[in-house]
């Protein structure tokens, strides 16, 4: 080990002695002066380098913690309820369609109501998706589909009123470019959302930084420790102030960093598990119903010339509600929180769905194509509403929680980056005059 | 202090801290993207039903070449005629069968004006198809209500034999024209209507003759006899295909075609829903473009064509059909006609 062997070399670190003794064989850059030097330069070099790792690391976990915060939750909550307002006014406009004669009025207020929802979420979410061609790209197709799809809802609607056939046909292409364009793209922006949320997750609470910060605190302290020895044994002052203050510092400060780490994540995976991830399940449960139900109002609008609604409404409700469907995913992460009760009535609201869905079913099946169109535009039109609100209700809680950890992370972050640069920049200043003190003596 | 024994100090020092800084380095906290699984729920939603490619030509059936050797209007002979009361239906005929099973099923469209659509002041679909097919069922069940006794089911152009080949409904009435193609899946009744094709353009087009529809858009029903007849009379002309008849006005409306080749029939109900629109006839000769209707039966069901022979031959000489299309003429504007005559094939 170099310490040990130039320790041995000199026996006798004082100037006085080494004086007295007149051993100038060694270079200058080998001297004591020479060690000290080389010391304070690769202890500043190390404590520069944990100041800019510190940073880097607060910095990177702050903005990933304020993507998940400020970008990617309300993206991913805007692009849910852009869905949930797009299907809902197909859902409405068809239903009032379905509803032979005049349209009850509070599915026309529904609609726009959703409509308007739709237009006032389609420029945040274009603000948030800048960054994501795909995105991008969706949202400007939905902006650009969406006054069409609305004249030709219009269109579908007077000629109704007329008792002109043809309206059925613009019904037809407005829902068709609802179902196969605009809302399969609300489903991307969402899916991409839900996605860059984790990212950020990830981003937030990295295994590398730890180990970065790590490794390189442990260099500084052993280079601090090193030169102490080295110190101690040339100058017979086993005390030097500014090295031991500075170790104390690396050494409070590292522990305090780790500890900082862990409450960080602690906060962020607490969002994450208690928050996101049923905020994502109850989300797409939500989506999955409106699709549910708008396949049976489908199946009803073209009296079950194509079976692929039925087939799809099978598929979707057990997604959902089947065996390890997603309710049941719901209530395992309900329990993170003690919150199962909400769910175990989102639970009965979906069993109340199925079940006026039976009926539709049973009429429809038996002919009784009016009594069915009846069952679908109240009982369960009522069933889907409540269904909806309670999904929506827990969903915003799940959104509380959400924000409350990363908020607490977003916190911690932020008082960690400040007291790092701080505290190092103490140590540094300690470590100059430490061994300033020393180089001093050589003059 | 030698030096050296400092030194062995950090080491003993250094081993536990690096014991601390494995520890340290793992967290307590993970995040996980579990939950990213249920987005692998959202795939696509199913479309609106695409219009599919004419099936592959099958080897000419008996029916066929009966029809080849006779005529697509010749149909079997009424029986049992007079008719009999409807509780002294024949044991075991389809017709007893649909008895039995309270309803006569009875594919139709529900966007053609006058003859088949679903009126939005009762919500039934209503018109001179929906009409004949009542009478129909009147005479296996007796006189009762419409709804109780005729389930309309709405099928789209390119399903209209389809659904009656599959037992999916008793009988189609919903303008088939009779062809030997045709009767290679079905079979039909004697002949209740007939209408000729012709094109529906905007006013002001300029669209008068054949030669005016070279290279323009012409919307034609998928599955429809109109295909046929444009690509023998006018194969300059860009065909639109689409599901419904309806489809057409609105793509007339919107500017994506330039006409619409269809039934006159039709034709005839589009005319009040847009008064900015007119029917050009002439265009292709109307001796080539007569369509004869005929009611899908199933091959299987012998006995229902001949019953329902027996009451169309009624519903001719008793004047109900007069009646029937009388309600036409006053709604849409067609001109007055006589019943067709039927057709029977021999035995």
């Amino acid at each position: 080990m170099a310490v040990a062997d130039v320790a041995s070399a000199t026996s006798e670190p004082t100037v006085s002695v080494s004086t007295l003794r007149g051993r100038p064989s060694r270079s200058t850059l080998l001297s004591t002066p020479g060690w000290l030097g080389l010391a304070a330069v690769l202890l500043l070099v190390g404590l520069v380098a944990l100041a800019a790792l510190s940073v880097g690391v607060a910095l990177g976990r702050g903005d990933a913690t304020e993507a998940v915060l400020d970008d990617a939750t309300p993206l991913l909550v805007d692009a849910e309820e852009l869905y949930v307002a797009l299907a809902d006014a197909d859902a409405a406009a068809s239903t009032a369609f379905l509803r032979a004669g005049l349209e009850p009025p509070e599915l026309r207020d529904r609609y726009l109501d959703d409509l308007e929802t739709a237009g006032a979420k389609l420029p945040l979410i274009a603000a948030r998706t800048r960054g994501s061609a795909r995105s991008s790209d969706a949202v400007a197709m939905i902006t650009q589909t969406l006054p069409l799809y609305a004249g030709q809802v219009e269109s579908a609607r007077t000629n109704n009123r007329l008792d002109n056939p043809v309206g059925a046909s613009y019904l037809r292409q407005a829902s068709g470019s609802m179902r196969n364009s605009m809302l399969p793209a609300a489903t991307g922006i969402y899916e991409a959302a839900a996605r860059d949320l984790y990212d950020a997750y990830d981003e937030g609470t990295p295994t590398r930084h730890r180990l970065g910060l790590l490794t390189v605190g442990a260099t500084v302290l052993v280079l601090l420790v090193g030169t102490q020895v080295f110190v101690a044994g040339r100058t017979r002052r086993v005390l030097n102030v500014g090295l031991l203050g500075a170790t104390l510092i690396v050494v409070a400060l590292g522990a305090g960093a780790l500890l900082a780490l862990d409450k960080q994540e602690q906060a962020l995976s607490r969002s994450q598990r208690e928050g996101s991830d049923q905020l994502i399940v109850l989300s797409t449960a939500r989506i999955l119903a409106l699709r549910s139900l708008s396949d049976d109002n489908f199946h009803l609008i073209e009296r079950g010339t194509d079976p692929a609604y039925r087939e799809d409404f099978d598929l979707v409700t057990t997604q959902v509600g089947g065996a390890n469907g997603l309710l049941d995913d719901a209530t395992r992460l309900a329990e993170r929180t003690g919150s199962t009760g909400a769910i175990t009535n989102i639970r009965r609201l979906w069993d109340e769905y199925l079940a006026s869905n039976d009926r539709v079913r049973q009429l429809d099946d038996a002919g009784e194509y009016l009594p069915a169109v009846r069952v679908a535009i109240t009982d369960q039109a009522t069933a889907a509403a409540d269904l909806d609100a309670a999904l929506g209700t827990e969903i915003d809680a799940a959104r509380g929680r959400l924000d409350a950890g990363a908020g607490a992370a977003s916190d911690r972050i932020r008082w960690l980056a400040v007291s790092l640069l701080a505290a190092i920049g103490l140590a540094a200043i300690l470590v100059i005059a430490g061994l300033w003190v020393r180089m001093k003596e050589y003059r | 202090m030698t030096p050296r024994r400092w030194v062995s100090r950090v080491r003993v020092l250094a081993a536990p801290a690096l014991v601390v800084v494995a520890v340290a380095a793992c967290s307590s906290a993970r995040t996980s993207d579990a939950a990213l699984d249920s987005l692998e729920l959202l795939p696509q939603p199913p479309t609106t039903p695409a219009v599919t490619d004419a099936e592959a030509p099958e080897p000419p059936s008996a029916a066929e070449a009966a029809c080849e050797a006779e005529g697509p209007t010749a149909s079997y002979r009424p029986d049992p005629a007079p008719l009999p009361s409807p509780d002294e239906l024949p044991e075991g005929t389809a017709m007893r069968e649909i008895q039995e099973r309270g309803r006569l099923i009875v594919g139709v469209d529900e966007n053609t004006k006058g003859f088949s659509y679903r009126s939005q002041s009762t919500g039934e679909i209503e018109g001179f198809e929906v009409d004949i097919a009542y009478e129909i069922a009147k005479r296996i069940f007796g006189p009762l209500d419409r709804d109780i006794i005729l389930q309309t089911k709405p099928v789209i152009t390119d399903e209209k034999t389809k659904v009656v080949e599959e037992n999916d409904v008793d009988l189609t009435v919903s303008a088939i024209t009779m062809n030997c193609d045709r009767w290679a899946d079905v079979a039909f009744s004697s002949e209740y209507y007939t209408a000729v094709q012709q094109f529906l353009v905007r006013e002001g087009s300029g669209i008068e003759t054949a030669a005016d529809l070279a290279g323009k858009k012409v919307c034609v029903t998928a599955g429809s006899s109109s295909i046929g007849l444009l690509e023998d009379h006018l194969p300059e002309a860009e065909r639109h295909e689409v599901g419904a008849r309806t489809d057409c006005l609105r793509a007339l409306q919107e500017g994506d075609v330039d006409a619409y080749f269809g039934h006159d029939s039709f034709l005839y109900g589009m005319r009040p829903q847009d008064l900015t629109v007119e029917v050009k006839d002439g265009i292709i000769p109307e001796t080539e473009t007569r369509s004869n209707y005929g009611i899908a039966i199933s091959h299987d069901r012998p006995e229902l064509v001949r019953f329902v022979n027996a009451v169309l031959e009624e519903l001719r000489v008793d004047g109900t059909w007069g009646e029937l299309h009388d309600q036409l003429e006053t709604e849409l504007g067609i001109p007055d006609a006589d019943p067709p005559p039927a057709n029977y094939r021999e035995g």
